[in-house]
């Protein structure tokens, strides 16, 4: 089911397709205007040399593409009267920078009352770091989680652009919570994120930290304050990662371990005294001697037989033989016109029993320009008006 | 827009906060006299669970007992009026309960239902139960963090939980969209370990296309180098140095000296660790803001690293509206996150924070049709509560 099917989305972000690739994915028609110099940046990262890479195959698959250079009066021309034909539009700068070049919301609204106009800024668009370098890793020290995510003694990167894409699924709701609401009122709505303030809003202790309650957020590596073991161990043939929530999943677990010490004594058997006072030690030592002995496989039975929280960390190799992933269509085969065959990353929300709306294939990423002609014509700009707009850089 | 919520770990109680934050009315049915288990959860304030207060400030509470015939028929009526459910119970359990999909659309045919799980209604994994961090193993987010040979790495918070939150509440708002064009609703099915694929896809595919034995990278960039996160006297710092003059731009800042091996990025890259060696012999003598302030002076991307109370007691949290004061329950007025999402430019407001356990039940009963003396026996008969922990 693609329940988008209805939306038209004019995306002209760079470097930060994510808002747009939930549109898309979800069967919305979204047209992405690419500069003609090269095209959206997300096309060459993690490629190699000068190909385009799988990151562009996957987030840009189901879209279409336009070159067109907003920055040229002609081009900016060009997408308002794009505008009344879509619903939405998707930028990922400041809208005083777009105000510049006379696109700005009042701008486009005037063509385009209903429209919805999404904008993702590294900071927001105010304010004393507005102007600050924009990359995920910097965005996300700034705004707490990255000082503390990792083991006590060095902070962990990550390893993908977690505040992008996080904060880039908070403007697709937004944007899509305001096309609700235009529904009714007739009105569209500038809807905008700061990437800064979705990271640090997830922080759950600002409670107690605005109370001065001496108990602040504190790295603890794969542990959890409060309910252990949580933790992540060494088996014979990988990493295991095992998260206990309550005295009855620990005896369980305890049980099916085969150790019934763990499961009787009171150190350990309850808490808070097992959480609290015995497990940064010497319970968290024994475990890691027990998952030692045992195989990942072993661990995986154990925990399901004791049906508690826990599972092997998989990387790609062990998710692609995967039956739960084979179940839940995660993993997707998709022919790109550039990469060729792509596996790919499926869709996570299921939608069951809607409206008869069965056509659920996802279309590969366009080639750059691949529509350009095509929504030029609708507009009634072919012939020597177009070869005129290549010939000026602005196609 | 109503939500009727059933939700009681933390993916589900996200996506009905993001509703709450955003105008809907949002009825949150709890457990009778006991409520949200997040209420029961360290650390405490006057009685009032912190963690229960951040997630669920603009809710109201109805306290009832789901067991119970008439506790059903007051779902039942609540439906009527909903546009939205969602749950996160075990796979099946709202069905065994009388309350699954196929019951209540049979009430409101427009219906929009949303399941959350750990891995989905369906496969292998369906009946095994699932927290943040089990989703970060299975998903790949955790392999996708931390040294090449050390351990896999979740996040410091609950990330695939407000992942999935956030990527079910998109799923709930397409729904609705569909459901106003067609008059039909639709059954929602997300799994968190689903969602946390796609929030690590690119880690994931890029092994898929290179078939490159190394799921992680510890902290530093891949591609490019310096391009990470840097001891500081006091902490930690990131730097990115991206393009030959920033590398250039650094070593002077920074007083570093010439070397052959940091010639150009390739170089840098294969001798990473000596480079990171070298550059951490100086920066470890600096204090983080100090390294921050100077590089970016001379054009160098760079972030000293905070703690989340450095974040939201900053200037830039305090001139942006980051935050806002709501009166608390049990607790006072306390600051509380604004939404990240503005619309014309402006936050959504807090109505109120998070509410206490069958603060709202009369109201809501009421607002479905039910008459005070009807509302009384209910409450009479311990169906409906208003324990108000």
């Amino acid at each position: 089911m693609k329940p988008l099917c209805s939306l038209k989305v004019l995306d002209l972000t760079d470097g930060n397709p994510y808002t747009g690739s939930m549109f898309a994915d979800y069967g919305a028609d979204v047209l992405k205007i690419e500069n003609p110099h090269g095209g959206d940046s997300i096309r060459r990262r993690g490629a190699k040399d000068k190909e385009e890479g799988i990151y562009q195959a996957f987030y840009n698959r189901g879209k279409k593409s336009m070159t067109l250079d907003i920055a040229k009066s002609a081009g900016g021309e060009v997408l308002k009267r794009l505008v009344p034909h879509f619903d939405m539009l998707v930028v990922n700068k400041p809208e005083d920078e777009m105000k510049k070049l006379g696109l700005g919301y009042k701008d486009l609204k005037a063509v385009n009352p209903k429209l919805i106009y999404g904008v993702l800024t590294p900071y927001g668009e105010s304010g004393p770091w507005k102007d600050m370098p924009d990359y995920d890793l910097l965005i996300n020290s700034r705004s707490g989680l990255q000082e503390k995510t990792g083991f006590p003694e060095r902070p962990t990167k990550f390893g993908f652009p977690l505040a992008y894409i996080y904060s880039s699924w908070h403007l697709s709701a937004g944007m899509l919570a305001a096309y609700l609401k235009s529904q009714e009122t007739g009105e569209g709505m500038k809807v905008s994120v700061s990437v800064w303030h979705t990271m640090v809003s997830l922080d759950d202790t600002f409670v107690e930290g605005l109370l001065g309650m001496n108990t602040l957020p504190k790295r603890i590596g794969n542990g959890f304050p409060t309910t252990n073991p949580t933790d992540t161990f060494r088996c014979k043939d990988g990493w295991f990662s095992l998260s206990i929530g309550s005295d009855v999943q620990w005896i369980n677990f305890a049980k099916c371990a085969g150790n019934d010490m763990w499961a009787e004594d009171p150190r350990y058997a309850h808490d808070p005294a097992r959480s609290m006072e015995n497990y940064f030690g010497d319970l968290d030592q024994q475990l890691r001697d027990y998952f030692a002995t045992i195989t990942i496989e072993e661990a995986d039975m154990i925990c399901r037989e004791a049906m508690v929280p826990g599972g092997p960390c998989n990387t790609f190799k062990e998710l692609a033989s995967d039956p739960q992933v084979a179940d839940r269509k995660m993993l997707i085969h998709i022919q790109d016109p550039v990469a060729g065959d792509t596996l790919q990353i499926g869709r996570a929300a299921k939608f069951i029993g809607g409206a008869e709306n069965e056509d659920d294939e996802i279309a590969p990423a366009p080639v750059l320009g691949a529509d350009t002609e095509n929504y030029l014509k609708e507009l009634g700009i072919t012939g020597e008006k177009l070869e005129h707009m290549r010939a000026e850089g602005i196609i | 827009m109503k939500v009727l919520d059933f939700t009681i770990a933390l993916a589900g109680v996200y996506t009905a906060w993001q509703f709450a934050d955003l105008g809907a009315e949002v009825w949150k049915v709890e457990r009778y006299n006991a409520g949200d288990q997040a209420r029961t959860w360290d650390p405490f304030v006057n009685g009032m669970s912190t963690l229960y207060c951040a997630y669920n400030k603009n809710k109201q509470s109805i306290e009832l007992d789901l067991s119970s015939q008439e506790g059903k028929d007051v779902i039942y009526r609540m439906v009527k009026e909903a546009d939205v459910v969602l749950e996160n119970f075990k796979s099946g359990s709202i069905d065994r309960l009388g309350l699954g999909y196929d019951k209540l659309k049979e009430i409101n045919p427009k219906i929009v239902f949303m399941s959350l799980s750990g891995f989905g209604a369906s496969g292998p994994l369906m009946k095994y139960p699932c927290y943040d961090a089990i989703a970060a193993a299975r998903g790949g987010f955790a392999a996708s963090n931390g040294e090449p040979e050390g351990a896999p790495m979740k996040a410091g918070n609950a990330n695939c939980d407000t992942l999935t939150g956030i990527y079910g509440f998109n799923a709930v708002l397409m729904a609705l969209i569909e459901a106003r064009r067609t008059g039909k609703g639709c059954r929602i099915d997300v799994g968190m370990s689903d969602v946390v694929m796609v929030s690590c896809a690119e880690t994931l595919m890029d092994y898929g296309k290179y078939g490159e034995a190394q799921s992680r990278f510890g902290n530093h960039d891949r591609f490019t180098a310096p391009y990470g996160i840097f001891e500081a006297r006091d902490g930690w710092v990131s730097i990115i140095a991206d393009t030959e003059e920033r590398w250039t731009s650094m070593k002077e800042t920074l007083g570093l000296p010439d070397d052959p091996r940091f010639a150009d990025n390739a170089g840098r890259i294969a001798n990473r660790d000596a480079l990171v060696e070298q550059i951490e012999a100086v920066t470890r003598t600096m204090f983080r803001k100090e390294i921050e302030e100077k590089l970016l002076a001379a054009d160098v991307p760079a972030s000293e690293m905070l703690p989340f109370i450095e974040a939201y007691t900053s200037d830039h949290s305090n001139q942006t509206e980051a935050t806002s004061f709501a009166w608390q329950d049990k607790i006072g007025n306390i600051r509380f996150y604004n939404n990240p999402i503005r619309f014309n430019d402006e936050v959504c407001p807090i109505h109120r924070g998070s509410p206490l356990l069958g603060q709202d039940t009369r109201d809501i009963l009421a607002s479905v049709g039910y008459t005070e003396a009807e509302i009384q026996k209910l409450i009479d008969d311990e169906v409906a509560g208003e324990h108000m922990f």
